[in-house]
């Protein structure tokens, strides 16, 4: 099996598997409990919280455990955007977030926020500008991904909420990292406020998810209960998966690297393919090379995507959340239709190896002729 | 090229001795960035300068670090540029650009300690404004309250350019102080009394009474994780964990149940006081802060003290518990001292603890436990020793 859609999930690290058996056959205890079993519990949560601040580059009390990339986004953006209602309502998105912003966002519109968004320039790239012109004293909040999950398009987030901060320094910066975290490094020097990310996108497992909310930075919460996670997200503490998601982290390997070996495979894959007459690039130029977006003129995306998948490879036509839906990010971009239908998203990771990606690329090769109308 | 500054506290009134204290600042700066990559780290002019030797130094993690090195009053990041004026205002614009682009009002500040320059501090400060001005024509001087204050120091050999600085730890620095012993419980208070006392110079030793199976792994937990917070300003903290129960049991059994808080201090005193001795400390430390709770009324304090035979510091005695609390959260202890668990502190307090214990009273009911000192040895030699240092991962 050569499995491409590694935007959609990942496969989960053995020892990653290994590690939750382990806990919770042995570490069952609640960690809120007094006794040595629960303090375990706690231990074990304490140790992966500063194993994942130290990926993300931040202080341990910056990070809190959620149960997905979702959950986060939407605690993060309704919670600030909520808890600066008293002097502002505008909020600005980009108009190709994953649906856990753009639904979130469009909830916050029904509470009566403007809702801004900012589509992306014809490439798929979004431009700074864009947001920062429409950045105001009545905005409470800008909220962009660092790399989009169907295009793979790249945002200089960092850069993006420094900015917004020079207009306005009361202005909550959001930053979806979801798709980029562990892949490319997104600096968090206070500019950007708050940042999702999630297990199962780096051989973790599915059910967990992080939110790091800057020191000092103020939003509301959005549920309530036992006060975990200082009173952010209550909820009993998943300790099984949150020292999942920090095997996976610590077993992952340098940020640089990976991006090395996956940018020469994504080269690989994109050279062999790239002078078919029905091939078009859907993903910009600068795109994280973890995310090839590309359209196959003529041959509808869930045709070719199972005819892949007999062929043994497995990729996506466009997100998986989304099922059979059009692409929202490549309608954003204007493509004309035949492109939108025709879509597949070859999403890589740091396993994937130039092997898996010249087959691939013979694979669809043998779909274009196989499938051919005549 | 940008650098990390220091400038000296109270360091640089120092007389003669002030190369033992320049010394060990050096050190312990040298010591705790080491991990974060090569740098080169001189003093001069009472200031400490903190240069990166090549690309791979992560300087914002070490900026971090030097914010908590005690001796050190204002810290900030700065330019190095060659000192004459061209370079000065060059380096200037390009290094302070941002903050520059998004003042209103600035001021520029100059300092010679190279009195030979050929202009004085006024004409530098002017003509490096008027350069400013140039290129950011949407700002207006204000002496008086600058949103932005440029920082131009013409020094021995280089210019330095800055912004204005944070404050830094303050105090004096690591191991200049002699060793104290810190008694730990797990509140807020004892590891703020420890911090202060690192902060005058002193190598802390931390004393914590455990009342196992009363008290658990949780109050463990929790003063092993204050250590390592304290321990990044102090370099390291080390801790004795004393099994304590057996004292409190025979003093619970054997005396007056009012008098049992200030009998169970005491006798916490004399065992810090063994681990004193042995580990070479000039003084005991305590989180006391006057009329808090019974055992810290003026007179509980007077019952206790009475068994000390060497100083007894209190850094905490006149500060409000407010006071405390901000300092606590500044360390990063707060959170961590909040936590639930019960110290040994709580265990058998008595409903109405006497408040004005008299001493003789006091005396009398030690005097009918002839063997709780043989209890008091054998607890100081069942400590548990433990040592954590700035680097550790329960540090962080």
């Amino acid at each position: 099996m050569i499995y491409l859609d590694n935007a959609a999930t990942t496969n989960v690290f053995p020892e990653v598997a290994e590690v939750i058996a382990s806990v919770l056959r042995d570490s069952f205890g609640n960690p809120s409990s007094l006794y040595s079993l629960g303090i375990e519990s706690k231990k074990i949560v304490d140790r992966s919280r500063a194993q994942i601040a130290r990926a993300m580059g931040c202080d341990p009390s910056e990070v809190y455990f959620t149960s997905c990339g979702t959950e986060s986004n939407n605690l993060a953006i309704l919670g600030a955007a909520r808890s600066r209602k008293a002097w502002g309502n505008k909020v600005i998105v980009s108009g190709i977030e994953h649906p856990s912003v753009q639904n979130t966002a469009a909830s916050l519109a029904n509470e009566g926020f403007e809702v801004v968004v900012i589509p992306p320039e014809e490439d798929g790239n979004l431009s700074i500008d864009g947001f920062l012109n429409e950045v105001d004293k009545r905005t409470v909040l800008v909220t962009c991904m660092r790399v989009n999950n169907e295009t793979g398009a790249l945002t200089d987030t960092a850069l993006l909420a420094k900015k917004v901060k020079e207009i306005n320094r009361r202005t909550a910066f959001h930053c979806d990292a979801v798709q980029s975290f562990m892949k490319h490094t997104t600096a968090l020097d206070g500019s950007i406020d708050s940042m999702s990310v999630s297990g199962h996108k780096i051989h973790g497992p599915k059910g967990i998810g992080v939110l790091y909310l800057r020191k000092g930075f103020s939003l509301e919460k959005t549920q309530f209960g036992g006060g975990q996670e200082k009173g952010m997200r209550s909820g009993t503490e998943n300790v099984a998966y949150i020292a999942g998601m920090a095997k996976a982290v610590e077993l992952i390997g340098p940020v640089r690297k990976n991006l090395e070996h996956v940018g020469i495979c994504r080269n690989i894959l994109w050279d062999s393919i790239r002078n078919l007459p029905e091939v078009r690039l859907n993903s910009p130029e600068s795109a994280s090379p973890y995310i090839l977006n590309i359209s196959v003129l003529g041959y509808r995306s869930e045709t070719m995507l199972h005819f892949l998948e007999s062929e043994g490879v497995f990729v996506s036509s466009g997100s998986a959340c989304s099922k059979g839906e059009k692409s929202h990010t490549l309608e954003a971009m204007c493509l004309d239709d035949d492109r939108v239908d025709s879509a597949l998203r070859f999403s890589l990771s740091a396993e994937t190896t130039e092997d898996d990606v010249k087959t691939a690329a013979e694979a669809l090769k043998k779909g274009i002729k196989t499938l051919e109308r005549k | 090229m940008e650098i990390i500054l220091g400038k000296y506290g109270e360091l640089a009134l120092k007389g003669l001795n002030k190369n033992a204290f320049e010394s060990a600042l050096i050190k312990t700066i040298k010591k705790r960035l080491s991990r974060f990559g090569d740098f080169r780290v001189y003093s001069s002019q009472s200031t400490v300068y903190v240069e990166p030797q090549n690309e791979s130094c992560d300087i914002d993690s070490a900026y971090d670090e030097f914010k908590r090195i005690f001796g050190l009053i204002a810290v900030g990041k700065a330019a190095i540029c060659e000192k004459n004026l061209d370079a000065i205002s060059r380096c200037a614009v390009s290094y302070l650009g941002s903050e520059l682009e998004n003042a209103k009002t600035f001021k520029v500040k100059s300092k010679r300690a190279d009195k030979k320059f050929p202009m004085t501090s006024m004409e530098l400060s002017a003509e490096v404004g008027a350069y400013i001005l140039d290129n950011y024509p949407h700002l207006k001087v204000d002496v008086e309250e600058p949103e932005l204050e440029v920082i131009c120091e013409v020094r021995d050999s280089v210019a330095v350019v800055h912004a204005s600085q944070e404050r830094g730890a303050g105090g004096i620095p690591n191991g200049t102080g002699g060793r104290v012993a810190c008694m730990l419980s797990g509140g807020i208070d004892s590891p703020v009394a420890a911090w202060m006392m690192a902060r005058r110079g002193c190598e802390i030793v931390g004393v914590h009474f455990m009342s196992p199976p009363y008290t658990g792994e949780g109050a463990l937990y929790k003063v092993e994780r204050l250590a390592g917070k304290v321990a990044r300003w102090s370099n390291r903290f080390p801790i004795y964990e004393v099994p304590f129960t057996d004292c409190q049991v025979m003093i619970r059994d054997n005396a007056p149940e009012d008098l049992f808080t200030i009998l169970m201090r005491r006798s916490m005193l004399r065992i810090t006081q063994m681990i004193a001795e042995k580990e070479e400390c000039g003084a005991v430390v305590t989180g006391e802060s006057l009329g808090q709770v019974a055992s810290q009324t003026l007179k509980a304090i007077q019952c206790t003290d009475d068994v000390a035979h060497m100083p007894v510091f209190r850094p905490l005695i006149g500060n409000d518990k407010i006071e405390i609390t901000e300092i606590a959260r500044r360390i990063d202890t707060f959170d961590i001292s909040i936590e639930p668990y019960e110290d040994c502190c709580t265990i058998f307090t008595p409903k109405h603890p006497r408040t004005r214990p008299a001493l003789d009273l006091v005396i009398k009911a030690e005097e009918e436990m002839p063997a709780l000192k043989e209890l008091e040895k054998a607890a100081f030699e069942a400590s548990i020793f433990k040592m954590f240092r700035f680097d550790d991962e329960v540090s962080l």
